[in-house]
């Protein structure tokens, strides 16, 4: 399911001490091809429903009928999942939330005062076609005057260490993304 | 206000009228505002402002910075007209508010630039305005100022879209129910603008 290189031992502790260091880290190549396949299929086949705040979010979100779906079960909620989260993160991956959004033309989330809450871990999963930067649909984590920008990468995982002062944020996607579309599997604990 | 066309002086009361009455708040739109000359002298100057790209979480935009501090006479004369006792006194006499001094900067919205939902709500920010200097901007271009409908302090619905028509003056309420944004500019027309708050 996940790629063997990341649940490798001497790796582990490898990617434990830099996820450390940065308080992120972004692994390409995330699910073996099997696992990858499958979940692709499943999700580009879904249909997302349209979930629009003005001032805080537009996304197409999945149901969680979807996130609760063996294809999901099978691997966000699979003991070799937890245990890879675990081990990257030094402590036991207790509990977490999960969604499931779809982000295209016209798709944004904002700063808000309500995210602000407290330190928490957060990751995300990404399906996506080649995906210019230029397009917008990048997440931003902003602490200081240096951003951290993750740009949608097929088939890449990234856990983020968000800090009590971090925000975070995905650009408007605007009209050159045409009718491209990325889908994140996102999730979070304390 | 020797720039402002003649008619808009002559119009206050109607233009009170559609202010109090326009929804989701209280706006008006105030069409041919300069003279046609002034207003193109007024586009050419700014045409040579030097413009910054901001972007955040909220908007990705090209900005100047606050024209008070412009060495460029047709844009001083222009901060003078808006923040003269005349001209402060026609904007109360439309919206029935009383202010004291202006906010004045240059925008440029590029091909894929947007302004996203917020309500401009900041201490001492009482009316907005924002004076368009675009050309021939049609709906398919966007670009257009969207109203949004509010429910218990919240925006909800798009309640209107406005043209960023030459030479027109938009002015707003701010307010907690005062949701606005600037739809992206999906062409390759260069939407400028002079806007700002009357304090």
């Amino acid at each position: 399911m996940i790629n063997p290189l990341y649940t490798d031992k001497n790796i582990c502790e490898q990617m434990k001490q830099a996820f450390q260091e940065a308080g992120m880290i972004k692994l390409p190549n995330f699910l073996m091809k099997e696992s990858y396949d499958s979940l692709s299929r499943f999700l580009t086949k879904q249909k997302g429903v349209e979930h629009k705040i003005p001032d805080r979010y537009s996304v197409y979100r999945y149901p969680s009928l979807v996130v609760s779906s063996p294809s999901m079960k099978s691997i966000f909620f699979s003991d070799e999942f937890r245990s890879f989260l675990s081990s990257i993160l030094g402590k036991k991956a207790k509990n977490f939330t999960l969604h499931v959004g779809r982000y295209g033309h016209k798709n944004y989330t904002l700063i808000h005062d309500s995210e602000l809450a407290g330190k928490r871990i957060e990751f995300f999963y990404c399906l996506s076609p080649p995906w210019n930067p230029a397009w917008g649909g990048n997440t931003v984590y902003v602490a200081n005057e240096n951003p951290t920008v993750f740009t949608p990468e097929d088939n890449s995982f990234c856990i983020v260490e968000k800090g009590k002062d971090m925000n975070r944020f995905l650009q408007y996607i605007n009209h050159k993304a045409g009718k491209n579309s990325f889908i994140l599997v996102e999730g979070s604990l304390k | 206000m020797i720039f402002v066309n003649r008619s808009v002086a002559g119009m206050a009361s109607t233009l009170k009228d559609r202010f109090d009455a326009a929804k989701p708040f209280r706006h008006v739109v105030i069409r041919d505002l300069l003279n046609e000359d002034m207003a193109r002298k007024v586009l050419q100057a700014l045409k040579s402002e030097r413009f910054e790209e901001k972007e955040s979480d909220l908007f990705h935009l090209h900005q100047t910075k606050d024209l008070q501090s412009t060495r460029n006479k047709t844009l001083q004369e222009l901060h003078s007209l808006f923040s003269s006792k005349d001209f402060l006194g026609l904007i109360q006499e439309i919206t029935g508010i009383k202010t004291k001094k202006i906010d004045m900067a240059g925008s440029l919205y590029k091909d894929t630039n947007y302004l996203l939902c917020h309500d401009d709500q900041l201490s001492g920010r009482k009316i907005a305005y924002i004076f368009y200097l675009s050309e021939s901007f049609e709906e398919k271009d966007g670009g257009c100022l969207v109203l949004f409908n509010s429910k218990q302090g919240k925006p909800t619905t798009i309640s209107q879209k406005h043209l960023p028509l030459w030479n027109s003056l938009m002015i707003f309420e701010v307010s907690a129910r005062s949701y606005h944004e600037v739809e992206e500019n999906v062409s390759t027309k260069d939407r400028y603008a002079i806007g700002g708050w009357f304090h």
